[in-house]
């Protein structure tokens, strides 16, 4: 006879839904016996696949099994008759399940949402095993941080920190490395923009994506030449599993620059289950910043973003994506950062309050701003050919339009136009396969080919190109149940051409082609230790060609207040990144954690831009003259994060950020400029249940003392702690779930500055901040 | 059913038709601020004489700098200076747009050896405040050589600083001075 239970179940994220129908296995004995065993198995609902190598923890007993490749598990001394607690962690979902021990076989049927079927491939189902040291943003960060900025959510991770121009445009640096050292993959497609301006943020909206993982490392195998150092991967929340309506809304304020924040989503599935779509939107204003003296006079900005994401699935085998999106921008930039000549800089560098300030606030975006807009299309397919191969294909269209727009004459043909414009077409062709060519082995392999087209216009200092690039990558993972130890391997090989031309810009008559190829690879070692520990060595080759502005730049950078100057005879990057990561967690959602990452990389022919002893005079002035040179750069550090209960629902947490990097130059090594100072965040963190979750936290900036001298205008900033809060209570009301978010930043309202803020020259960083949000999700 | 195929229907074409129309303005719509050329007509007291700085590249530094080669003790030179665009074809002539917007900008003069030149601002903005486009020269001992500075400030904020007044520097430019 069969018992069938269906469980009420407490997803952890919002979206994944499970089904399960039990069945239970138990040798027959006497009621109060306790000596017979649970045996179950871990199936796919749609097939009969075995999950394999997910967690499952009994309770009551505290046994933690591992599923093995026929996704069985099986746990000893259970009784008869009596309730037990059954939590299945599968890849980063935990479920838990009330499971009465009964006479019958036990069978949970796991039914895996969209987003998690990407990594399975139908027969031997089992996690993507990764050896590259990759940190999730934990949801309280995340959700307190969305409405704001990418950067801004990523810096909260050990070993990531930003790269600013003012509050409002914040870089990703990854182990003291950004701009086209790491890529940023939104919904699996590789964002691509003018990310070499130190003044270019990345296009993202952080409302179409529910999570995100920084992957440090060499992640050139999986996404090519920009990922020297690793990857911020975003991924959405998966399309609804049940038929209907669904979604969620938000909306957020700050109280500095007196921002608001609307966002919305619709997630529908048909009747049928075949497809579902979701339509979203962000809406953000926000005014002047105020630094704890002054407002910050047009540091305001607006936002307006969609998006669309629709599935269909017409047989079990099959899946079609497509993705489309919107993202359009506009940041006031501060005045005094667009001063001028040299001579201008050191006066303004010299003032305590920024030159050419209007202490007060307002809405308007005033000149010099940037108006940026970002549209991308991608249509996916997913096709499941037989138990042992799937293959893929993807085609990704980008677009990135980026003006600034400069203080200019009320009168005269420049006042109703942008001064610098940018646009950049890219379309992205990707063809790949998913096997599992044994019991053991798990991989993937595929081509790229991909398409870049840069206008610039007159005035801009980078000429025009079109570039064409190929590419062909694979992977492989093994992993035997068992056996403490796992492996990956990859290596890619790309090619990218450019022509470079430039249309009437200036005399300079630039009409000349590029070619750079290179092999990149990586190689892994993960080490089970025991339940709780593991050990992991991950460690690649990975290259990047000189970009085209690092080659042929030439001309006054106003956004930086530099003229620069490109050497078309550089050489492509090269680095040997390697990382030893150590983690440590007794049970899953323990409230002990400990991650650790040791890493270590060599780059040869680093290109970076070396200050010259003169000034470069132009009509506007003495500015200083920067030209593009490489030599050879090596970066180590320390990244690591520790939680530790202290009682009953109270807890510590640590983050720790340490890194060293230095040149070689003729005198011997020097240090690399702007790389981020040593940091420590540490403080208190209080929840109850699933409902209250609390966090204060402290965090300690240490003075950058490693900075080369040629070239500093300003010494930089001191070290300072400053204090922030976040706190989020959730609960549901009539069928719908609710979360309230409180978060503070600046506590003490401390004045100070960035070593990495390139308004650290002019003005001090904002001062206290409050923010709330509401959440409903329907 | 059919609402909802009608809402994805007027989305998706929204959103393509923002597309495709930013993306096919071809044409440049921006305009970027290039001065190339700077002239100082100076006149009266038996000069009428043109010196110019220009860049004829148009990459922003100079390619010819004319010296300014004056007789010693004259008095009551007028200088008149003129700034073009000559990227443009044919040139523009700014500065008609700098004196209309006249309380926005200020021109210094800056001379490094006082003994051999002082020159001192002539016109006005609408506010009575100096502006510096023309200005009276006065050239003293000979061989008492330096430079010039010309700087134009747009938007000072404080105009009777004239070696700080403040704002943005639209250009700065150096003139070799010879008094014989």
């Amino acid at each position: 006879m069969i018992y069938r239970t269906l469980l009420t179940i407490s997803p952890r994220r919002v979206g994944a839904s499970l089904f399960f129908f039990l069945y239970l296995l138990a040798i027959p004995t006497m009621a109060q016996d306790c000596q017979e065993k649970l045996i179950g198995r871990l199936e796919l609902s749609d097939g009969q696949e075995p999950v394999a190598f997910a967690h499952v923890l009994l309770r009551e007993l505290n046994q933690k099994v591992l599923s093995d490749e026929q996704g069985t598990f099986e746990f000893t001394g259970v009784c008869l008759g009596k309730k037990y607690l059954l939590e299945v962690q599968y890849l980063n979902d935990l479920q838990t399940f009330e499971v009465r021990a009964e006479t019958q076989p036990l069978v949970l049927k796991i039914s895996l949402s969209n987003l998690l079927s990407e990594v399975l491939v139908a027969g031997k189902a089992g996690p993507h095993v990764h050896t590259e040291a990759a940190c999730t943003v934990d949801q309280l960060d995340f959700d307190s941080r969305q409405s704001v900025s990418l950067g801004e959510i990523v810096r909260q991770l050990p070993g990531v920190n930003v790269l600013q121009t003012g509050a409002n445009i914040s870089k990703p640096v990854i182990q003291g490395l950004h701009s086209n050292r790491i890529v940023i993959v939104n919904n699996n497609l590789v964002l691509e923009g003018q990310q070499w301006g130190r003044e270019h943020a990345p296009e993202i909206d952080p409302f179409s994506a529910d999570k995100v993982t920084v992957v440090k490392g060499a992640m050139g195998v999986r996404y090519g030449v920009g990922a020297m150092a690793g990857a911020i991967v975003l991924e959405p929340a998966p399309l609804r599993t049940t038929p209907g309506w669904g979604g969620w809304a938000t909306v957020g304020g700050f109280s500095n620059g007196r921002s608001s924040v609307g966002a919305l989503a619709l997630d529908y599935r048909s009747a049928n289950e075949q497809w579902a779509f979701r339509i979203r939107g962000t809406g953000k204003k926000g005014g002047n910043l105020k630094a704890p003296d002054y407002w910050l006079y047009n540091t305001g900005q607006t936002e307006l973003n969609f998006g669309l994401q629709a599935e269909w699935k017409p047989s079990a085998t099959t899946t079609h994506e497509l993705s489309l999106s919107r993202f359009g921008q506009q940041l006031g930039v501060l005045r005094a950062s667009h001063l001028g000549n040299l001579q201008q800089i050191e006066l303004a560098a010299q003032l305590d309050t920024p030159l050419n300030n209007i202490n007060r606030f307002s809405w308007g975006l005033d000149r010099p701003y940037q108006g940026i807009q970002h549209y991308t299309a991608s249509y996916k397919l997913n096709h499941r050919v037989n138990d042992h191969w799937k293959l893929l294909a993807q085609y990704g269209y980008q677009f990135n339009f980026r003006q600034e727009y400069d203080v200019v004459r009320k009168t005269g043909s420049a006042a109703e136009r942008a001064q610098v414009s940018f646009r950049l077409w890219t379309n992205a062709l990707d063809l790949w396969v998913e096997h599992r060519p044994g019991k053991y082995w798990q991989g993937e392999g595929g081509i790229q080919v991909i398409h870049f087209l840069n206008y610039v216009n007159r005035g801009a200092f980078i000429p025009n190109y079109q570039t064409w690039g190929a590419s062909v990558w694979a992977q492989e993972r093994w992993r035997k149940h068992g056996v403490p130890w796992e492996w990956e391997i990859g290596g890619r090989y790309d090619v990218r051409h450019s022509h470079v031309y430039t249309v009437g810009n200036t005399t300079r008559d630039l009409n000349q082609e590029v070619l750079f190829g290179s092999i990149s690879g990586i190689g892994g070692v993960h080490y089970h230790i025991n339940e709780a520990a593991t050990l992991t060595l991950h460690t690649g080759y990975a290259w990047r060609p000189p970009s085209v502005y690092e080659l042929f730049a030439r001309g006054v950078h106003h956004g930086a207040g530099t003229y620069e100057e490109g050497d078309s005879t550089l050489v492509p990057e090269k680095a040997w990144n390697s990382n030893l990561s150590f983690s440590f967690r007794p049970v899953p959602e323990s409230p002990w954690q400990l991650t650790a990452t040791l890493y270590y990389n060599q780059i040869r022919d680093f290109i970076y831009l070396n200050p010259a002893l003169t000034g470069k005079v132009t009509v506007r002035g003495t500015f200083p003259a920067y030209y593009y040179r490489q030599s050879d750069a090596l970066l180590r550090g320390l990244d690591l994060q520790l939680q530790t209960p202290l009682w009953e629902g109270w807890g510590t947490e640590m983050r720790i950020s340490l890194l060293r990097a230095d040149r070689s130059t003729d005198g011997g090594r020097t240090p690399l400029p702007l790389m981020p100072a040593n940091r420590f965040q540490y403080g208190l963190t209080w929840q109850r249940g699933e409902a209250w979750q609390v966090r204060g936290m402290a965090n300690t900036v240490l003075e950058q003392k490693r900075v080369p001298i040629e070239g500093l205008i300003k010494a930089a900033p001191s070290g300072f702690t400053t204090f922030s809060m976040d706190a989020s209570y959730r609960f549901e009301r009539s069928n719908r779930t609710w979360e309230l978010g409180l978060t503070a930043q600046n506590l003490g309202n401390l004045r100070y500055r960035e070593y990495l803020n390139f308004f650290r020259f002019y003005a001090d960083e904002p001062g206290f901040n409050l923010g709330v949000r509401v959440k409903c999700i329907f | 059913m059919k609402s909802v195929q009608k809402v994805v229907a007027i989305f998706f074409s929204g959103l393509f038709a923002t597309a495709f129309f930013t993306a096919c303005h071809k044409h440049d719509h921006t305009a970027a601020e290039n001065i190339t050329a700077i002239e100082l007509h100076l006149t009266g007291n038996g000069i009428d004489q043109v010196f110019t700085w220009e860049d004829t590249d148009g990459d922003g530094v100079a390619n010819n700098i004319d010296t300014l080669v004056l007789p010693a003790m004259t008095q009551g030179i007028e200088c008149s200076v003129l700034i073009f665009d000559r990227t443009e074809i044919p040139e523009v002539d700014i500065t008609p747009e700098i004196v209309a917007e006249g309380v926005d900008h200020l021109l210094t003069y800056d001379v490094s050896n006082a003994n051999g030149l002082v020159v001192t601002t002539l016109n006005q903005d609408a506010n009575g405040n100096p502006l510096g486009t023309t200005s009276i020269w006065e050239t003293r001992n000979a061989g008492a050589d330096g430079v010039l500075t010309l700087t134009l400030y747009h938007e000072p904020t404080n105009k009777s600083n004239p070696s700080n007044p403040g704002g943005e520097v639209d250009f700065q430019v150096v003139f070799p001075v010879k008094i014989q």
